[in-house]
């Protein structure tokens, strides 16, 4: 490598920790990488951060609660750990069976986690609606009929939808958005997207916004293309639920 | 009534480059700050509290720094979470600090959204010279030796340097708000940055990791 290919390479490498580079310079960085079989360098980037890291020589702002909760409700939830199965002496072997599947069974019906450690749609929204703030709001305008509940402290919610069309989800899914008060309304949060399967008459599918909602004023399902659209063209608007 | 599982919409998303490989030897015992990680990564429920009571404060504060924003900075906090449950087994505790791990992370995503939007974040009403000549007392971060060799390495960097560096990396300025700012030509502002950051991380001995790239 000239000294000049290696000077530009670094420059390019600085650019980019510090700056970051556009689509066209990122490309620029790829190929000199690439023409001296070189990978990409991440000292760059570990400098820039330990350099920022020593910079931030003020005392940090305490992030909001709402932030905080947004971030709890972000996080990996834990698994339920296993049932432990002890030995029993051989003539209570049975007993022990039939209690432990008695327990399983009240585990079950009782617990909100599913075995994938996540908080079944039903009993979330069943926990929802014994805590203090949680908004419950209808769906307008008919079929399909349902509501959503939201609690904004823990940004958790649920939507339940009663003969809302199935979708062909190789073709097209629904897509939840959030009218945040406090941000333009042109730009809802994405809520996700689900299916609603054929067969059934009623779901209940889960609101997990992984962009803080700061002040819930509607929810909104569209119908969009296949793994949903950052900007929806609000074409195909199916239901919509805001305060009465 | 039956349920179903939501699918989340699938984002490009860049992942940092994580590992941190320093001139300083190899630490003998993990400390706390880092141990949080490697919890976090082994799906200990207790370390995703202290990760958040942690990490949450310093991600904030350059956040809201760097995008000027509270609204944005709020926003990009919980990307930068996401990705750190994402990637948390990615961390050794072996080649660098938590924060250090974390705050690479950090950065790039902020640097993403800058570039997303479309747009550098509007100037600061307060006189960017004038804030960084003022002399402050230490953060109320946790001084790491990682920290403290980086804070000794910047004093070996010319004022102008550490001025520029200072303006890009902790309040997100483009060149050209820079040499706004300081007067400088748009030239002198990239060869300032651009050559500060090359003398730290010659001081530093900071080494590509094993991975290299991108995440």
């Amino acid at each position: 490598m000239s000294a000049a290919h290696l000077t530009r390479l670094e420059e390019l490498q600085a650019d980019d920790a510090i700056w970051g580079v556009d689509a066209v310079t990122q490309q620029e960085l790829a190929d000199t990488l690439g023409s001296v079989d070189l990978e990409g360098d991440d000292s760059w980037e570990r400098s820039a951060a330990l350099l920022t890291i020593a910079m931030q020589n003020d005392t940090p702002s305490e992030p909001s609660p709402a932030l905080m909760n947004a971030l709890r409700a972000s996080a990996p939830m834990p698994l339920p750990e296993a049932p432990v199965l002890h030995r029993w002496p051989q003539p209570n072997i049975i007993l022990a069976a039939a209690l432990l599947t008695l327990s399983v069974v009240v585990w079950w019906t009782s617990s909100p986690l599913t075995e994938n450690g996540i908080v079944a749609p039903q009993a979330l929204r069943q926990e929802l609606m014994q805590v203090a703030g949680t908004a419950v709001w209808d769906w307008s305008g008919g079929d399909p009929v349902g509501d959503v509940v939201w609690h904004g402290p823990s940004q958790r919610g649920a939507m339940t939808f009663r003969d809302l069309p199935p979708n062909d989800p190789k073709r097209r899914q629904y897509q939840l958005w959030i009218v945040d008060g406090k941000r333009d309304a042109a730009h809802p949060v994405d809520g996700g997207v689900f299916d609603m399967p054929t067969g059934q008459s009623e779901v209940v599918i889960p609101i997990d916004p992984k962009i803080l909602v700061h002040e819930a004023q509607a929810f909104v399902v569209t119908v969009e293309t296949v793994g949903g659209v950052v900007v929806s063209d609000r074409e195909q608007i199916v239901v919509l639920a805001k305060p009465q | 009534m039956t349920s179903c599982a939501i699918v989340r919409s699938q984002r490009s998303r860049r992942g940092p480059r994580l590992e941190i490989r320093d001139a300083s030897e190899a630490r003998p015992m993990t400390n706390p700050t880092d141990q949080i990680l490697i919890d976090v990564a082994a799906g200990k429920p207790a370390a995703v509290e202290a990760c958040l009571r942690h990490f949450t404060p310093p991600v904030w504060n350059i956040a809201r720094r760097y995008l000027h924003n509270d609204s944005d900075a709020e926003d990009a906090t919980q990307e930068i979470f996401v990705d750190l449950w994402k990637s948390a087994d990615r961390f050794n505790a072996e080649l660098g600090s938590a924060m250090t791990f974390v705050m690479t992370l950090a950065r790039r995503r902020l640097i993403d959204r800058n570039r997303k939007r479309g747009r550098m974040p509007t100037a600061h009403s307060l006189s960017d010279a004038q804030e960084l000549a003022e002399d402050r007392p230490p953060d109320a971060l946790e001084l790491t030796d990682e920290v403290s060799r980086v804070s000794g390495a910047m004093q070996e960097l010319r004022p102008s340097q550490r001025e520029v560096l200072e303006l890009a990396l902790v309040h997100g300025r483009s060149h050209q708000q820079i040499s706004d700012t300081t007067g400088m030509a748009l030239g002198t502002v990239k060869s300032h940055a651009r050559r500060g950051l090359m003398r730290v991380r010659e001081l530093l001995g900071v080494k590509p990791s094993d991975s290299g790239g991108d995440a």
